[in-house]
């Protein structure tokens, strides 16, 4: 996004919806830094500007920037999965998808939160990590087309310095990898570049309960007890 | 209203209070689907919800939105984002999706317990989970 000089009075309305803090108030005018601003859309959208001075131009659009937007608004569409926002429908639909299975865990990662962002060569830290685990990352999530080779978990060189509110990686691993995946997971932690926070997705088994939470309290991950839970409304349904 | 299970705050805050999200899957069940979500929307609307979001009109409750014209511009792959603060509003709405039976997925965010005693209450079996395992790195 960009703030028109020539209209802008100065007025610093639009400073305080900027998730990212990414608009500087000038002597006269407004500007919008262009390296931090990860294309959201949020001063666009809401700010009330009295002259109309904030514009999306044409480079918003463009290769490689237009990843900005497609990570960072959650009003556009990713162009390889169809759904709006960050990632994939993961839980949410799992009844009808049955992406994840009985015998499998769904494992979330998602690197950048608002107020944050990231750049997306940042996520490698964790991803090239997790590829010599031989980790096979989601295909039909946005940040696995951004890899270079899903195989390497390396990110494309033009698009590493782009900045984004979030990206979430995506995989499945068997069950009986949890333990070896997790404690590798949480070795790596520390030498992130960013802020990332991380999910899990299970079936109940048929009594109710969820096992995998006394597995991780056993490696010493604590499990929120706030939890969401797809309650089996979608049809058809596949139980696996 | 993303990642409602990363939320954070003692038991006791979180007691009476459901995040419920429903949508189709695209590819599975989304096409045509429009009067489904239409419909999930005016029953969430007759419970009473505290919040609900739309990414399609780019508005809440707090900042005015209108029901009619927030069902008058669903598509089929409009997803529902709204909360609550009371159990028995929950209840009540996944009791008439399951009578219903749209056929859309939903998932509520909340203890596990009280979702859990929600759906015994309702009929319903809880399907999968995603459970929040915290945060690392630096900012």
């Amino acid at each position: 996004m960009k703030i028109n000089q020539e209209l802008c009075v100065g007025c610093g309305q639009c400073l305080p919806y900027c998730p990212m803090g990414a608009i500087e108030r000038g002597k006269d005018t407004s500007r919008i830094n262009w390296d931090e601003c990860v294309e959201c859309g949020i001063c666009i959208r809401q700010v009330k500007c009295p002259v109309k001075a904030i514009y999306e131009p044409k480079e918003t659009l463009e290769w490689p920037r237009s990843v900005r937007k497609v990570f960072s608004d959650p009003t556009s569409k990713h162009e390889n999965t169809g759904v709006r926002g960050r990632g994939t429908e993961e839980v949410k639909t799992n009844d009808v998808t049955a992406r994840f299975k009985r015998g499998f865990f769904g494992i979330a990662l998602e690197f950048g939160r608002p107020g944050v962002g990231t750049r997306l060569g940042d996520v490698e830290m964790i991803t090239k990590v997790l590829a010599e685990e031989e980790i096979v990352f989601e295909s039909a999530n946005p940040l696995t087309f951004l890899m270079e080779d899903p195989r390497t978990g390396i990110i494309k060189a033009d698009v590493r310095n782009e900045k984004v509110l979030s990206g979430i990686v995506e995989f499945v691993i068997p069950q009986e990898n949890l333990e070896r995946v997790c404690t590798k997971i949480v070795d790596t932690a520390s030498k992130a570049k960013c802020i990332f926070s991380w999910t899990i997705i299970t079936r109940f088994e048929p009594d109710g309960t969820l096992p995998v939470v006394a597995r991780l309290e056993n490696i010493g991950i604590k499990t929120s007890k706030n939890m969401k839970v797809n309650v089996g409304l979608g049809r058809p349904l596949r139980e696996d | 209203m993303t990642h409602s299970m990363h939320r954070v705050g003692s038991d006791e805050s979180f007691q009476e209070d459901y995040v419920v999200m429903s949508r189709p899957a695209m590819g599975i069940n989304h096409v045509g689907c429009t009067p489904k979500i239409q419909r999930t929307l005016e029953i969430i609307f007759a419970e009473g919800p505290t919040n609900i979001g739309s990414l399609t009109t780019q508005e809440n409750m707090t900042m005015g939105l209108d029901p009619q014209k927030l069902i008058a511009k669903t598509e089929d792959n409009s997803p529902v984002m709204c909360c609550f603060h009371e159990r028995s509003k929950v209840v009540n709405v996944l009791k008439r999706l399951k009578e219903e039976e749209l056929g859309l997925s939903v998932v509520v965010t909340g203890l596990l317990d009280n979702v859990q005693s929600i759906c015994q209450e309702v009929g319903l079996t809880p399907h999968s989970v995603n459970i929040s395992l915290g945060f690392h790195g630096q900012d």
